[in-house]
């Protein structure tokens, strides 16, 4: 199948995101929505200024970004609202659902993968986890479907990230 | 979401409410813009996909770069590349939106899944290929045999929502005429009338 994924980051306002969307986009359409519009907006323009031929575009709504999307990128409180998480739950059917995990939604994200399950029940879903090892870039990578989880790794290697898939 | 694929299958087979829940789950949502590829030429063909509302196109293209168009499909029918989905070889087409176009996808493992659990979407699925295998009969007589005004008309009875909707040169395309041929054949219809 068409090789060019498309990718939806939603809550593209931290750091992480900003890099995967910037980094993604040089290579396949990324779709970007934050609840600030702003934000976007800064990104976007970031973006393209950095990459002006990256195939980035903003969405104003999370719920068209994730229908039109492959690959799903849930980042700030995206991934813990669960009235964000409604509004794209049944056009995430059958997608692969990454989670970002950092320190601004870790103080109250008691989210395990097993909730997260429960809000995407029939998706894949990877969390992302900022390595608390202090080593630039790395991030370690925890889910339940190994298949997915090799893909999530391909892609965030390829990309710069040094992704390491958690031990269950 | 739905709406379309539970009308064709409805049409074929009953399925429980509970039957048709578990389907759902089953199923890609996905939206494609205008112009945007399902499948490219040399990838495997990974998806049966079925159309809410849209339109999409599978083509090939020779040496010289002309497309040649085997099949369009609207709202309410499948597309894909069968013989790569079924043996995960490399696809000899593209899959491409002609509009903005709503689809659900099933993958080869989910179909096999949906048959499992759904005995009634296996004979549904079956149904399916036993109309196609049909349709395409006719599509080979009609090339055999038809003249070229013959095949613009009929296959304007057959399917007039894709006569109306397609640009006249994809529609030469797949009748396996040039161009400039349709047009002639058109405006002697046009005369007559």
């Amino acid at each position: 199948m068409s090789n060019r994924r498309t990718f939806a980051v939603l809550g593209v306002s931290e750091t992480k995101s900003i890099f995967l969307a910037k980094q993604i986009a040089k290579t396949n359409p990324v779709l970007l929505f934050d609840h600030d519009a702003v934000v976007v907006n800064e990104v976007h323009a970031q973006i393209l200024l950095e990459y002006p031929k990256a195939n980035a575009e903003m969405m104003i709504c999370p719920t068209n970004a994730s229908w039109e999307a492959d690959i799903i990128i849930l980042s700030n409180a995206t991934g813990t609202d669960d009235n964000f998480i409604k509004k794209i739950r049944k056009v995430a059917t059958g997608k692969i659902v990454v989670v970002l995990v950092n320190e601004k939604n870790t103080i109250n994200f008691e989210s395990t993968l097993d909730k997260l399950h429960h809000l995407f029940p029939f998706s894949k879903v990877v969390q992302s986890f900022e390595s608390m090892d202090e080593v630039e870039n790395s991030v370690l990578l925890k889910g339940n479907d190994e298949e997915t989880l090799k893909t999530i790794w391909t892609l965030f290697t390829s990309i710069g990230l040094k992704a390491s898939i958690a031990q269950t | 979401m739905f709406q379309q694929l539970f009308k064709s299958i409805q049409e074929k087979v009953m399925l429980t409410q509970e039957e048709m829940e578990l389907c759902k789950t089953f199923f890609i949502p996905k939206k494609l813009r205008k112009k945007q590829t399902l499948l490219q030429e040399g990838d495997i063909c990974i998806y049966n996909a079925f159309i809410e509302k849209g339109i999409l196109r599978s083509f090939s293209m020779d040496e010289k770069g002309n497309e040649h168009i085997v099949q369009f499909a609207i709202e309410g029918w499948w597309i894909t590349d069968l013989s790569s989905f079924l043996t995960n070889s490399n696809s000899i087409y593209t899959i491409e939106a002609l509009e903005d176009s709503e689809l659900l996808l099933l993958t080869t493992a989910a179909r096999e899944s949906l048959m499992d659990k759904i005995p009634m979407f296996e004979r549904y699925q079956r149904l399916l290929l036993q109309n196609a295998y049909i349709a395409n009969q006719a599509r080979i007589n009609s090339a055999l045999t038809e003249t070229a005004e013959e095949k613009y008309i009929n296959l304007g009875i057959a399917y007039p929502g894709i006569v109306k909707r397609v640009p006249q040169h994809m529609i030469a395309s797949y009748l396996g005429l040039k161009p400039e041929t349709l047009s002639r054949v058109r405006k002697q219809i046009n005369n007559r009338r």
